[in-house]
């Protein structure tokens, strides 16, 4: 089988990711055996074949997915709350304080690593400037992913793999700043992210959660921090915003409940967005004897864009809440 | 032969159901194996996808119209297949499906008979 047939046959089982865990076990081995037979036969008659083929797979998932989706309850009439999918969200048992912390301790740390250098400049300790540094932080995310390789990805380390997602495009942006590449590989590197968390939060939601948050603070306070240094004040409310991300995770972690996830998420996405929009607003781009507070339009869409960033960098886990509750509103009686 | 009202409760099938157990009808096939001869007996017509030929396998093996079974590949070399047949219902259900599409092209062919000129 050659490379192009390779990353086909490859393409086809991320999309057979998307369908129920029950009927993926049945089926999943079968249908991929089944598509690569059929791809090398299409290949014999010329890549355009093999492209339908391929094609084919993905005009019909849509109507697969849901009809398969729909019948689920039907299919298994009475046991409808055993479906792998609700028991996915069910509650968790709650965490030891010892994961909890580990969970939550990343968003501290990085705050801190991103925002105490300014803080440092001000009051001059080049001790703790060095310490802050960023650079010390990511060699820590990648000790921990180290270790949580090792010991089969605990929960808790899903917190950590957030921030060793971001630190990709971190690197990839550095290596290619602008330019129609750059784009590319923002488009490629968003994809990536939306299907891993997507899959992570279809595993385990708790661990989709934890992945999922950091990329919210990191994409915010990253876009903030292309424009801003902004002294004392502004890395105080970056690094109380960590520690609010922090102490909701620990929560969840304990908790352990969805519902108690879904509200404290809520409730840090607002209480964070409001100061975050504002400050990347007001300190945009600007000295700091020249910053005037954001009025009007660029006020409104401040808000509205760093919000949007949020929600769509939580989106997995709000489309599986979504999607839970309509199957709610549809089980049997 | 008429079908017992039971069987007459699946009718009428869906085409990719009807291609499927048509294709079954002479014996048991694997996967891809029906995958090629919906579209040989559809002329072309009926193209499955995999999720669509596996989403209907899943509800026939519910609805006991077919069975599952292991096939030893020649040589005992490669991995087992899986191979579809037709249960006796499955079997009961196409010829009842047959016998409804025969009697609608019966009474077409009749009253396109009688209105010719």
């Amino acid at each position: 089988m050659n490379v192009g047939l390779r990353l086909l046959g490859f393409l086809y089982g991320i999309l057979l990711r998307a369908y129920q865990s029950p009927f993926r076990s049945q089926f999943g081995d079968e249908m991929q055996q089944v598509f690569n037979e059929a791809l090398e036969e299409a290949a014999r008659q010329g890549w355009r074949n093999t492209l339908l083929v391929f094609w084919r797979e993905v005009h019909d998932l849509p109507a697969n997915l849901a009809r398969e989706s729909r019948e689920w309850p039907v299919a298994n009439e009475g046991e409808y709350f055993q479906d792998s999918f609700n028991s996915l969200l069910a509650d968790q048992p709650p965490g030891s304080w010892h994961s909890a912390l580990l969970a939550g301790i990343p968003h501290l740390l990085y705050a801190l690593g991103l925002f105490l250098p300014s803080m440092a400049e001000e009051i001059a300790n080049p001790l703790v400037y060095w310490l802050a540094d960023s650079r010390a932080f990511w060699l820590l995310v990648f000790a921990i992913l180290l270790l949580a390789w090792k010991r089969a990805w605990p929960r808790w380390s899903h917190s950590w793999l957030g921030y060793g997602l971001v630190f990709i495009l971190h690197q990839v942006k550095a290596l290619f700043p602008s330019g129609p590449l750059a784009l590319l590989i923002l488009v490629a590197w968003l994809a990536l992210i939306m299907i891993t968390l997507l899959w992570l939060a279809r595993r385990d939601w708790l661990g989709g959660l934890l992945a999922a948050l950091p990329i919210t603070p990191m994409w915010v306070w990253w876009v903030s921090m292309e424009g801003a240094r902004g002294g004392a004040a502004e890395s105080t409310l970056y690094i109380s915003i960590g520690l609010l991300v922090a102490l909701a995770v620990i929560a969840i972690v304990r908790v352990g409940r969805w519902q108690t996830a879904v509200w404290l998420i809520l409730a840090v996405i607002l209480a964070a967005g409001l100061p975050l929009s504002y400050g990347t607003t007001f300190f945009k781009d600007l000295p700091v004897s020249s910053r005037q507070e954001p009025e009007g339009w660029n006020l409104v869409i401040g808000v509205i864009s760093n919000y949007a960033a949020m929600l769509v960098f939580t989106a997995p886990l709000w489309l599986l809440a979504l999607w839970r509750q309509v199957r709610q509103w549809k089980a049997p009686i | 032969m008429n079908a017992s009202p039971e069987i007459q409760t699946h009718l009428p099938l869906t085409e990719v159901t009807y291609f499927i157990l048509l294709s079954l009808a002479p014996g048991p096939r694997h996967g891809y194996a029906i995958m090629k001869d919906v579209r040989s007996l559809s002329k072309g017509r009926v193209v499955l996808s995999t999720g669509t030929l596996y989403g209907a396998l899943k509800r026939l093996l519910e609805g006991g119209w077919i069975l599952r079974s292991d096939e030893a590949q020649p040589n005992g070399k490669g991995r087992e297949r899986k191979t579809y047949r037709l249960t006796e219902l499955g079997r009961h259900i196409l010829e009842a499906e047959l016998e409804r599409l025969d009697s609608l092209v019966s009474a077409a062919q009749l009253r396109v008979a009688s209105d010719a000129p």
